[in-house]
């Protein structure tokens, strides 16, 4: 494995891409016990239909994501959740709309655990049985959700602010949807796309880079070809600007989405977008005191910047009486940010915080783990970060700005009268 | 007195006066440091809510950083460092107070003084307490929106009326309500005079010179130390407990009690039990409630030590509710009757090991770890505690289940 210059971010790192086009990181953390692995494919709920022989074949919603949950089988019926547990492993997996990931943390057996979380990655089995037991998890986990008027007003987010974009799309797939798939769809977006080329694996820990280098060569496939990226035709304009939908809250909640429009460079774009949005509405800025200060947003009030192939949009959450009069204050403040930073000391305050931010996170094995693999995953790399700070200034920013024209809001009221604050 | 763990990080802790402590974790490991402090008071109904308000008050601003984008503006100036309210629930005591995160060591001193600025000179203006207490309500309300989170909550209200443990992390919305600026500027001058006071940090500067930099501030701090725990009531029939809300999946949970205070050493084999009956992927929950019978999508049980009582938890399809019930209830019994292996027994110790161990490689980790020790009295490391684990055999987890006693089940579902 090479070493990588780290700058900064003041890293014991190291990669290497195997010849069957696995990437693979090191970062040494010496004193660490905790040790974390990640393993992540480029494939997404996002990715509703792929290629074979030059044809198109639609994939049913919520793929992805059952494709996660069932690849933790192996045809000797070993458990392979039961075995990391046994090591001593803490073994789990996400789908998001880009992405698909393994990992686990882990004190001791690390080399154990990660021949078997590759292993299982790299065995696809599935059976007729074992899917349709798999539809009764899965429809558990759909209730649950719809049960969350946080995730209800992330989904309907998406829906409202793409016309076009298979991100629009639940990721967990519907009730409906989940009953159409088959074993037989599983092989085949399994091989889609499940690929040593499409695929990263991350470890941190104080290990040596030439026994990760020894695991992930004996562990992972032959090659095939690389998966292409989503490209979709999506105009700039929203579907639906506002959307108000009612369910079981005790208070009113909102999501507002602002639509980016992705450029050529695309993790200096990535970090703009980041320090855009902490200039722009984080606790540092004008809006978030403002805001605030006239009870509009509370505590509960998050956001962050969400992105994906061909796309991405910044994500503002909260609880408040008066969304629209939220939105309309994002709005105008965009406009007037655009025009260039009044206060000259918010850009270095901007570049400080999030600064801050990274580092933080890269205390933390697994969360660092994640943050290289996602990275690597959406064609960036978390090392070039330095560089990328080093490149920012203000008046990129405001370009940025003056690029975001649309939103979408989505308001989640009280089904009862009576109940709202 | 000095301890070592096994990375050579030195574990301190000094007395800083009556009832005031500091305990400090000395490395170089982190890019990141912590610097906490907590009051800490006894749980009631009354001043619940009063604990839980404070700190967002004191958020707000102080007399050099009066507004919060005052605040936000100097915590970016020391490199985008972090400073958080905090109210927690331990067993029948209730802390507040304030946590910083920062990534220089050389911000030590800027850092500490504006977490003192933000403790003893706050601005507690009528406004800022009158939005905060909305907030509050907010959030307590905000508590409905999670169902399982809810579920818990209302069967702790249901099961432990009438005992401090009963009252929420945040309080009630009524007695919330009830507080004006005045009663809580006093209620804080009290605070500060009469609370159990403890610091926390994780850094590299010695402890000695971090208890002076603290020390430097304490003038209006007064400590008091806390009584021991009291012996927990047992119920002698268990209960059940049935509400009705608009939704989709049903909640279930159910509560045992055990009589285990903090300071009992059974509390480790009872932690290992909790752990085999719905602590992981590997438990007996997961592999037979979720993966035999596809009754839910979650299903664990935790075993919280402050209190000495364990609950279970799912979250299942309306109709299956008692089928669900009876599998969990079987598989505790089965907990009880030794009838698990030595691979479930070995597996659920690592599983505790492993978190014992990765707690020391996260500040903020180390940081709630010895607020609990410090909250209680205990001393205990996390290394000790390792050993404690190490050594439990299947006769201390069947001669401690035997006292577990079902206290009560609640269902939560759609009408």
């Amino acid at each position: 494995m090479r070493k990588i210059d780290t700058g900064r971010l003041k890293e014991d790192a190291y990669y290497t891409k195997l010849p069957n086009g696995l990437m693979v990181y090191l970062i040494k953390k010496s004193g660490y016990s905790e040790k974390a692995a990640f393993l992540g494919v480029n494939y997404g709920s996002a990715n509703i239909e792929y290629e074979i022989d030059g044809n198109k074949r639609d994939i049913p919603l919520g793929t992805a994501h059952f494709l996660e949950h069932k690849l933790f089988d192996l045809p000797d019926g070993r458990n392979t959740l039961q075995m990391l547990s046994q090591m001593g492993a803490s073994p789990n997996a996400f789908t998001s709309r880009s992405a698909t990931a393994y990992y686990f943390t882990c004190i001791d057996n690390f080399k154990s655990a990660l021949e078997l979380l590759m292993e299982f990655v790299f065995t696809p089995y599935f059976t007729a049985e074992s899917v349709e037991k798999e539809q009764g998890i899965i429809a558990q986990e759909i209730s649950m959700r719809l049960d969350m008027p946080e995730a209800r007003v992330f989904d309907e987010l998406f829906a409202a602010l793409y016309k076009n974009h298979p991100v629009r799309h639940p990721v967990i797939g519907t009730h409906d949807s989940i009953k159409t798939i088959t074993d037989k769809t599983l092989h085949e977006c399994y091989s889609a796309f499940y690929r040593p080329s499409n695929m990263v694996l991350v470890v941190v820990g104080d290990l040596e880079p030439d026994e990760i280098e020894e695991i992930a060569l004996r562990m992972s496939p032959e090659n095939t070809s690389r998966v292409r990226n989503i490209v979709c035709d999506e105009p700039l304009e929203v579907a639906e600007y506002e959307k108000i939908i009612s369910m079981n809250v005790p208070q009113t909640m909102f999501s507002l989405g602002i639509k980016l429009v992705p450029q050529s460079d695309r993790q200096l774009w990535e970090n703009n977008c980041n320090l855009a949005l902490t200039a722009l509405i984080k606790p540092l800025s004008r809006l978030y005191g403002e805001l605030y200060d006239n009870g509009l947003i509370d505590s509960g009030f998050s956001c962050a910047p969400l992105m994906f192939d061909a796309g991405g949009l910044l994500y503002l959450f909260g609880r408040s009486d008066d969304p629209q009069a939220v939105r309309d204050a994002v709005v105008e403040e965009i406009d007037v940010l655009s025009g260039g930073f009044a206060d000259n000391q918010l850009f270095e305050r901007v570049l400080r915080t999030a600064w801050g931010d990274c580092l933080r996170e890269s205390d933390d094995p697994s969360a660092l783990a994640r943050s290289v693999g996602l990275n690597y995953l959406s064609g960036n790399d978390y090392f070039n970060l330095p560089n990328v700070f080093d490149e920012a200034n203000s008046g990129s920013l405001c370009s940025l700005f003056s690029n975001m024209r649309h939103t979408s809001l989505v308001v989640c009221k009280s089904n009862k009268e009576d109940n709202n604050v | 007195m000095a301890l070592y763990n096994a990375r050579g990080d030195e574990m301190t802790r000094i007395s800083l006066g009556d009832g005031i402590s500091l305990a400090c974790v000395t490395t170089e490991r982190f890019k990141t440091n912590v610097l906490s402090v907590f009051l800490t008071r006894p749980l009631n109904p009354l001043d619940a809510p009063k604990n839980a308000l404070i700190p967002s008050v004191l958020r707000r601003g102080n007399s050099n950083y009066p507004t919060l984008t005052d605040m936000s503006k100097r915590l970016a100036d020391l490199y985008g460092a972090g400073l958080y309210p905090d109210v927690r629930k331990r067993g029948e005591r209730h802390s507040f107070g304030l946590i910083s995160d920062f990534i220089n060591n050389e911000n030590l001193r800027d850092v500490s003084n504006l977490l003192f600025e933000t403790l003893l000179n706050p601005i507690f203006s009528d406004a800022y307490v009158l939005s905060e207490r909305d907030n509050l309500i907010s959030q307590i309300r905000a508590v409905k929106n999670n169902k399982s989170v809810y579920a818990s909550a209302r069967h702790t209200a249901l099961a432990f009326e009438g005992e401090p443990y009963a009252v929420p992390r945040l309080g009630d919305e009524e007695q919330v309500a009830a507080i004006t600026p005045n009663l809580l500027r006093r209620y804080y001058d009290d605070a500060l005079s009469a609370s159990a006071v403890s610091f926390f940090y994780c850094g590299s500067a010695e402890p000695e010179s971090v208890g002076e930099l603290i020390s430097n501030h304490l003038s209006r701090v007064r400590g008091i130390a806390l009584e021991k725990s009291d012996a927990v009531p047992i119920c002698e029939n268990s209960r059940h407990f049935f509400e009705n809300n608009d939704m989709e999946q049903a909640q279930l949970s159910i509560f045992w009690r055990t009589g285990i205070l903090p300071e009992n050493p059974d509390y480790f084999p009872a932690c290992v039990a909790s752990a085999i009956y719905g602590g992981s992927s590997n438990s007996k929950l997961f592999t037979h409630v979720r993966e035999r019978l596809s009754l839910c999508y979650t299903t664990h049980s935790v075993f919280d030590r402050y209190k000495g009582v364990m609950r279970a938890s799912a979250g299942v399809e309306p109709s299956m509710l008692d089928r669900a019930r009876d599998e969990m209830l079987a598989q505790w019994n089965n907990v009880v009757c030794g009838d698990f292996t030595n691979e479930e027994i070995s597996s659920a110790k690592k599983l505790i090991i492993s978190e014992l161990k990765s707690l020391e490689d996260s500040p903020s980790a180390l940081e709630q770890f010895w607020h609990g020790q410090t909250v209680y009295r205990m001393s205990s490391a996390p290394n000790d505690w390792i050993k404690a684990v190490e050594n439990v055999t299947l006769a201390d987890i069947i001669r401690v289940t035997k006292d577990f006693k079902l206290d009560s089940t609640y269902y939560l579902r759609a009408d």
